[in-house]
């Protein structure tokens, strides 16, 4: 029965416009999608490249600059702006700590939205609040970026409904049923057979329409460009599953449809939103203007005690004491300076640690409660095979710091000890490389979760109402 | 081959069908006559176990029907009033699908013979059945009861709609059957047919079988009198 079924099947569909209809729509959506998603990719590849550029081009510049004082000719600068001034160099000649877009990046815009794609940490610049601008255009908060990611995570499901929301309900309206309900077979089994056929050449034609978007696009389809597929086809799965359960329940085209919209809005709208809001409510973040605000605060109290403040991190810091520091000299001046921004981060670790403690606990309620949703499961996977998800922000964000810790150290000493910064030491300067290796992959564990829901599913389906299935098949 | 034994059927406490007991042999063509709720279709989806009966059995070749559903539709095919196919295959797909499902494979030459049996040009075999008359659809359904080879015909309204013509020719295509031992059992309207074509006729009326007698043993005026006074 099972090849006739699909031959039948087969043969239902292709004759039917439907189908071409759903393949065209697919393959606009996805190529469209895919255009518009690497266009951000694009734009966030081109800006980190003009500023590599314009790093390169001012080091060959300092470089230049370095020889003429070397040479003891006139640069044109004031002795303030000096490059061979450590402090100069430090604020001015600034390394870019970019975060290059990852291979699938098109697939999902996810957070790299809302945060910088590149930063320039400097010798006197906060690290803590380097600049992670939030997110500016109202019109993407509301619906979102029309990427390969939303066209999965919103509009497949919704195709996938208007493929099989009648599988059976039509069958029994069109009249064809009760033939096939007087044949010695079970409803249920058969049902599952032509949902099954459905199911393949759906995917078969979206596994075409990705690979093209992606290949189009340029992106190398590497083992994750294959797992991403593999999640898409899960997820399919899923909403494919749940048709099946919704048509078992024998009711009628219209009221099939109404409930499988019903839950897509649930599914993929509706708890989404109130994990979001309850995480906002339960978990609040500190304002981030807040934050600002109590460090100028810190920074202005410390001001007022200068010399205390030096006299005890000097005490701390006996390697950096200088005979000819005192405050008459500029060096005096950046001495009180660095010791004050130093204690300004130890106050401030508190309140930066309760920030990042209640990002990290609403991400924890977002994932604990994630099995309420295949949407929220699956736009996750795509986020961070992406490499645009909170948690690779999170950790480029860490990066930064560590960076920004790193580049001022270097100067540091040399702010201290009086020492002037040579052509030499550009080949030293510190380079910034973002660590990934503690980010852990959320892939397998949802794609187990959507698994066991679509499994979950498929039980429920094969166990309802087994007593009187056919009658209750027929009769709704 | 087709029995029943005290079969009563209940929807919501009201009683569609009331303790019948009918007998349908090898070779007969039982009509079933009633007005419309008297229990003709209820009794005819007991038997293709649509619906469970609330007492007593619907028998089929010796098998409870409610117990061993699927091996019953081994042994039974089905006419709706309406013979609904897939409008997007041909004829002989049709064909082919619903006689598979019954787990019988034949070659489309086979296939093409069984719907010139039924009376189906062979024009139409490889045409969609979208651009099929209701006649035509019927006629897919003999062929449908001939490739299943079907012991039992179950056949609900069957000539209905269909003009004088087609309606003769599907008469003649179950006395065919008929001759071939085929049992059938048929809800109808249709007075003429079932004394033409039927060996036996049951009048039901409110679900509870009030008449059943032999087609020889009744002529045509005899029986329309007979039946307007059980619809009175």
């Amino acid at each position: 029965m099972l090849t006739l079924n699909i031959i039948t099947e087969l043969r239902t569909i292709f004759r039917n416009y439907w189908l071409a209809a759903i393949t065209l729509i697919l393959i606009t959506i996805c190529l469209y999608a895919g255009w518009n998603g690497q266009n951000h990719v694009n734009r966030h590849e081109d800006s980190i490249v003009a500023a590599l550029e314009e790093m390169q081009s001012a080091d060959e510049l300092m470089a230049a600059r370095l020889d003429s004082i070397d040479q003891g000719l006139e640069i044109g600068l004031p002795t303030w702006q000096y490059p061979n001034s450590p402090t100069a160099t430090g604020d001015g000649a600034p390394r870019v700590a970019a975060f290059p877009p990852g291979n699938l990046a098109l697939i999902s815009t996810g957070q790299s939205d809302m945060f910088n794609h590149y930063v320039k940490p400097t010798l006197t610049g906060d690290s803590f609040s380097i600049g992670f601008t939030e997110l500016s255009s109202p019109v993407s908060l509301l619906m979102g970026n029309f990427d390969p990611a939303f066209v999965l995570v919103y509009l497949l499901p919704l195709i996938i409904i208007s493929f099989c929301y009648n599988i059976l309900s039509s069958e029994k309206e069109h009249g064809s049923l009760v033939l096939v309900a007087s044949s010695p077979l079970s409803v249920r089994h058969w049902l599952l057979q032509k949902i099954a056929v459905r199911f393949v050449v759906l995917i078969l034609i979206l596994t075409i329409c990705l690979l093209l978007m992606l290949m189009m696009n340029g992106v190398m389809i590497n083992t994750d460009a294959l797992l991403m597929i593999l999640m898409v086809w899960l997820y399919a799965a899923f909403w494919f599953a749940m048709a099946y359960f919704i048509n078992l329940r024998g009711k009628s085209s219209a009221r099939n449809a109404i409930t499988l919209l019903g839950l897509w809005v649930a599914l993929v709208l509706a708890i989404p939103s109130l994990i979001s809001q309850s995480a906002s409510t339960f978990y609040p973040v500190p304002s981030r203007a807040l934050l600002v605000n109590e460090m100028r605060n810190i920074q202005a109290e410390l001001d007022k005690q200068q010399n205390e403040i030096l006299d005890d991190y000097l005490r701390n810091h006996p390697e950096l004491i200088t005979r000819d520091a005192d405050e008459s000299t500029a060096y005096g001046w950046w001495q009180r300076f660095f010791a004050s921004k130093d204690l300004v981060s130890e106050r401030m670790a508190p309140l930066l640690a309760n920030y990042d403690q209640s990002l990290k606990k609403q991400q924890h309620w977002v994932n604990q409660l994630s099995f309420l949703s295949p949407a929220i499961v699956f736009r996750n996977s795509l986020d961070h095979m992406a490499e645009t998800s909170t948690a690779h922000y999170d950790n480029y964000r860490q990066s930064v710091m560590t960076f920004a810790d790193e580049w001022r150290d270097f100067f540091l000493p040399m702010v201290f000890q009086d020492k002037l910064f040579t052509k030499d030491m550009i080949a030293e300067l510190p380079a910034f490389d973002m660590e990934r290796s503690g980010l852990k992959s959320p892939v397998s564990t949802n794609a187990t979760i959507l698994l066991v829901m679509v499994a979950g599913l498929m039980l429920a389906s094969l166990v309802m109402n087994r007593v009187g299935e056919t009658e209750h098949l027929m009769q709704g | 081959m087709l029995h029943t034994e005290n079969l009563t059927k209940e929807y919501d406490g009201q009683r569609a069908l009331d303790k019948l007991n009918l007998s349908v042999e090898s070779g007969d063509i039982y009509c079933l006559l009633g007005a419309n709720g008297a229990g003709k279709s209820t009794t005819i989806n007991l038997f293709l176990n649509f619906i469970q009966p609330t007492e007593g059995k619907a028998i089929i070749d010796l098998m409870d029907v409610s117990k061993e559903p699927l091996k019953t539709k081994e042994v039974i095919a089905y006419i709706p009033e309406n013979l609904n196919l897939y409008g997007e295959l041909t004829g002989l797909e049709n064909l082919e699908y619903f006689v598979g499902l019954s787990g019988k494979k034949y070659t489309n030459e086979h296939l093409s013979d069984y719907l010139k049996e039924a009376g189906l040009q062979n024009s139409a075999h490889r045409q969609r059945v979208k651009g099929y008359s209701k006649g035509m659809r019927q006629k897919v359904g003999i062929a449908i009861a001939l490739a299943k080879r079907a012991k039992a015909l179950l056949l609900d309204e069957p000539t209905s709609g269909l003009d004088p013509k087609a309606s003769n020719e599907f008469s003649e295509l179950l006395v065919k059957l008929s001759n071939q031992g085929v049992a059938t059992l048929m809800a109808t309207h249709d007075l003429f047919r079932a004394k033409e074509t039927g060996t036996h006729i049951g009048i039901m009326k409110s679900g509870v079988l009030v008449e059943q007698f032999g087609t020889e043993d009744i002529n045509h005026s005899d029986l329309e009198k007979l039946y307007l006074a059980h619809m009175n």
